[in-house]
């Protein structure tokens, strides 16, 4: 706990000249504003079902972390990453570990509801999937604490796949610092979607680390922003061996005066020939006064590769909404279903269709279509 | 052209010879404030010139460095190794024939007189930190258009220089501005009256000959209402094993109406570094284009910018770079829209072999009150061998609903299919190379003028000599 609190202080404050700070300063971040405290946080409570609701199977574990788990399983994470040094800094010495054995094959997608109260809240949360194995995950963000750090670590094991889908659902009063550090393994493969619609501040850092041949990497990520709402996601995908793919797809429908901020690094390695890397970022703005900004980073040291991104910000489009209302939708139907349908264009890649139904019915309940 | 018939007329770098030092005047290596006010006194200039002067180098001496970029190049400029101040000739001729016969052998080389004969409008050139010769067509000087050097242009029309000078990059914009302003020496200066068409571009040639040498030429062009004029500068230096400093600042200012281009050939040995701040602010239905091509240096960092102030105002930006052996090209371009009804369109391309490395750095920024405002960002960028390198760093930050923007980007390498269809059709691989380079960089080739075109594809075919295998 203290060498994690005498880490976090040693480094020195983020820069606005590095792109991951320029829209969202650490200080304004920081429950606090002091940078260098670090305050009394509350855990998270977890609760860890199937999607129906019963139990999982007994072969599937949630528990306290130990230590070396937590030196395993934290490599992903660069030792000046301020935010995930913060954020363990913050949950000390609890964390937790949800583990699946290696061939284990999830005949139905998990459900991880995560409920932060309080008005500080963290949770350390390490994954662990063996070789071999097939798994749909739900995680649920809810709670209305005034601010949650969630730092999350793993590895996927050998010919693993992980599909899961994260929905940020935190009350609209609060503030998210989400860290994550992932690794993929030969031939495992990980499609991850989020949702973020909730916590009035938001700040994700999302790190990848492709370090098998043959990884295959899909990030997925829908914001909706209304009110005053700051989303800021930065994607970091790193291609360290040759042979894998990564896609990212994140579509932004800012309305009001919130702001969506898409940063995205990625990164490939003189050694990571054949590598197949994409990057899109898709605004659609809906009121005067929404703001988009992207920065779409690529660095490539490999000469044999296929790395591209694209970016576009556009206006809801006026035939668009006149085809739907010729149709005999008002104004408000014809807006939201577009915009619906552009959130969950998002996911067209995102292949699995229990968690698209229900990410879909989160979505419309979100977006309050009536559409259901 | 054959690979050996190319070597011939072009040498590797067949700018990197250079001549014996003659200087008139040379200022002691480094900067303080005694030696901006000695160029200042030297120059004869007005005191608020002088009062700019001042106040820019104490800016530059607080500023710290950039923290962003190639912190291990920038930081390792030795600032008090250049020389900033170095005169080779005693005046600005306006006849070849009255340039000292060594600086006159020097262009000669360069093609310049040549160029000049055939199809410019003007010409400026500028040997270390001064303009040796300049000339203007009679029918443009006619018709009321000033081109100088930006001495003269200072000495001559101190009024309009006076408006206009630092009005669209002011000193405190960065360190190398700041520089710039606190040192400057050279450059040209040119206005175009209302509704005057310059129907031949104008160029300006910058040579850095001697070693350890600070090179700060400042340009303004101001093109007024439905006028218009193309800019052509190109830049060589000889190659030293000790670097040389290039810092300059352009400022263009296009009125209501009005166009201006302005195309670079940059080709600095690769011992020098190449800091550049660039800039144009365009009004009501104005154009600037910048046509921006970078082949040598050690380190370039230039982009390219537009401010699109008025109503319907656009902004092109074409530019290419190619980066070898332990080159770095960090080029790009920033558009920002402050009106309604402005249109962008960026295209970069780049080029990296050998181990060396291009970046794409670019800012796109729509105001909030920019509406119905299109962007258009494409960059392309081909690596030749797995030593080398390529990012992209675009920057959009879009604060008006009614927007359109679009941006993409990719690196790859050249295509193996393509390859083999040339080779299919008779050509060796190297050829076939040659041909897919040159046509990567076709949508640039293609904005400049032919001479220019047909040097550059030259100076690209040796340049990728040696890409196969």
């Amino acid at each position: 706990m203290e060498k994690a609190l005498e880490h976090y202080r040693s480094l020195p404050e983020p820069k606005r000249s590095e792109h991951l700070w320029r829209y969202s300063a650490w200080r304004r971040l920081h429950p606090t504003g002091k940078v260098d405290e670090v305050p009394k946080a509350v855990s998270a409570k977890v609760v860890l079902t199937n999607l129906d609701g019963s139990a999982v199977d007994s072969a599937i574990e949630l528990r306290p972390a130990r230590g070396e788990e937590r030196r395993r399983l934290s490599a992903t994470l660069a030792e000046d990453n301020v935010a995930a040094s913060f954020c363990r800094a913050l949950c000390g010495d609890e964390s937790l570990l949800l583990s699946i054995p290696n061939s284990y094959v999830g005949e139905q997608p998990l459900s991880l509801d995560i409920t932060a109260s309080g008005h500080i809240s963290s949770l350390y949360l390490l994954f662990d999937i063996g070789t071999n194995a097939e798994v749909e995950l739900a995680i649920s963000i809810r709670g209305e604490a005034s601010w949650f750090g969630l730092l999350r670590e793993g590895n996927i094991g050998e010919n693993s796949k992980l599909n899961e889908f994260v929905h940020n659902r935190l009350d609209r009063t609060s503030t998210l610092l989400r860290c994550e550090g992932i690794e993929l393994q030969r031939d495992a493969r990980l499609l991850t979607a989020t949702l973020s619609s909730g916590a009035d501040k938001n700040k994700s850092d999302l790190r990848y680390s492709l370090t098998g041949m043959g990884a295959d990497l899909g990030v997925f990520i829908a914001v909706h922003g209304q009110g005053k709402r700051h989303d800021d996601h930065h994607i970091e995908i790193e291609h360290k061996v040759g042979n894998n793919r990564s896609q990212v797809e994140m579509h932004a429908a800012c309305d009001d005066n919130s702001r969506s901020v898409g940063t995205g690094r990625l990164l490939i390695a003189e050694s990571a020939q054949g590598a197949d890397a994409g990057q899109v970022f898709r605004n659609l703005l809906l009121s005067d006064k929404a703001r988009a900004d992207v920065i779409p980073e690529l660095e490539v040291l490999a000469d044999d590769v296929s790395a591209n991104h694209g970016a576009a910000s556009a206006p809801l489009d006026p035939e668009q909404v006149f085809y739907l209302q010729s149709r005999g939708l008002d104004k408000k139907e014809s807006r939201d279903i577009i915009v619906e349908g552009f959130l969950m264009d998002a996911f067209k890649d995102f292949k699995s269709p229990a968690l698209i139904d229900h990410l879909r019915t989160l979505l419309l309940v979100h977006l309050d279509c009536d559409l259901i | 052209m054959g690979k050996d018939e190319a070597r011939d007329a072009v040498g590797d770098y067949r700018y990197g010879f250079h001549d014996p030092e003659n200087a008139v005047i040379r200022f002691d290596k480094g900067i303080s404030e005694q030696v901006v006010k000695d160029i200042s006194a030297l120059k004869n200039e007005p005191e608020w010139m002088t009062e700019i002067r001042i106040k820019a180098y104490r800016h530059y001496v607080k500023r710290p460095m950039p923290d962003w970029g190639n912190m291990g190049l920038l930081n390792s400029i030795d600032f008090d190794a250049v020389t900033y101040f170095l005169k080779s000739s005693s005046g600005t001729a306006k006849d070849w024939d009255d340039v000292p016969e060594d600086i006159k052998n020097t262009f000669d080389r360069l093609g310049i007189p040549d160029a000049e004969q055939k199809w410019l409008g003007g010409v400026t050139a500028q040997y270390e930190s001064e303009a040796v010769y300049h000339s203007i067509r009679e029918d443009l000087e006619n018709q009321g258009v000033l081109f100088y050097d930006m001495d003269s242009g200072l000495r001559e029309h101190e009024d309009i220089v006076r408006e206009y000078f630092c009005s669209v990059i002011p000193y405190s914009d960065n360190k190398f501005s700041a520089l710039n302003t606190a040192v400057w020496s050279g450059g040209s200066f040119i206005y175009v009256p209302k509704g005057v068409h310059v129907e031949l571009p104008v160029q300006a040639y910058f040579r850095i000959n001697s070693e350890n040498m600070g090179q700060f030429e400042r340009t303004l062009i101001i093109a007024d209402e439905d006028s218009s004029i193309q800019y052509v500068e190109g830049c060589t230096a000889p190659t030293f094993s000790t670097d040389s400093l290039h810092s300059a600042v352009v400022e263009l200012i296009a009125m209501k109406g009005a166009t201006i281009r302005y195309t670079t050939i940059q080709n600095w040995s690769t011992n020098v570094y190449n800091l550049v701040t660039k800039r144009g602010v365009a009004y009501e239905n104005a154009t600037i284009e910048w046509i921006d091509g970078n082949i040598g240096s050690k380190l370039t960092m230039k982009y390219p910018s537009v401010i699109l102030k008025g109503e319907g105002a656009h902004a092109e930006v074409i530019s290419v770079a190619y980066s070898g052996e332990g080159q770095h090209q960090d080029a790009g371009s920033k558009v920002i829209h402050l009106a309604a009804n402005t249109t962008s369109n960026v295209l970069s391309k780049s080029i990296s072999k050998n181990g060396g490395r291009s970046s794409y750095r670019g800012l796109v920024k729509v105001s909030p009150k920019a509406h119905n405002c299109k962007i258009n960002v494409v960059c392309d960028a081909l690596l030749l061998d797995e030593d080398s390198r390529s990012d992209t760093y675009p920057t959009m930050e879009i604060a008006n609903s009614s927007c359109r923007v679009e941006h993409e980007a990719s690196v790859s390498k050249v295509s193996g299919d393509q390859l083999f269809y040339l080779m299919s059709r008779g050509h060796s691989e190297a050829e076939a190379m040659g041909m897919i380079i040159n046509g990567f960089f076709e949508p640039f080739t293609r904005e400049l003028p032919m001479e220019y075109a047909v040097e550059l594809n030259r100076l690209l075919e040796i340049e990728m000599e040696g890409a196969i295998g």
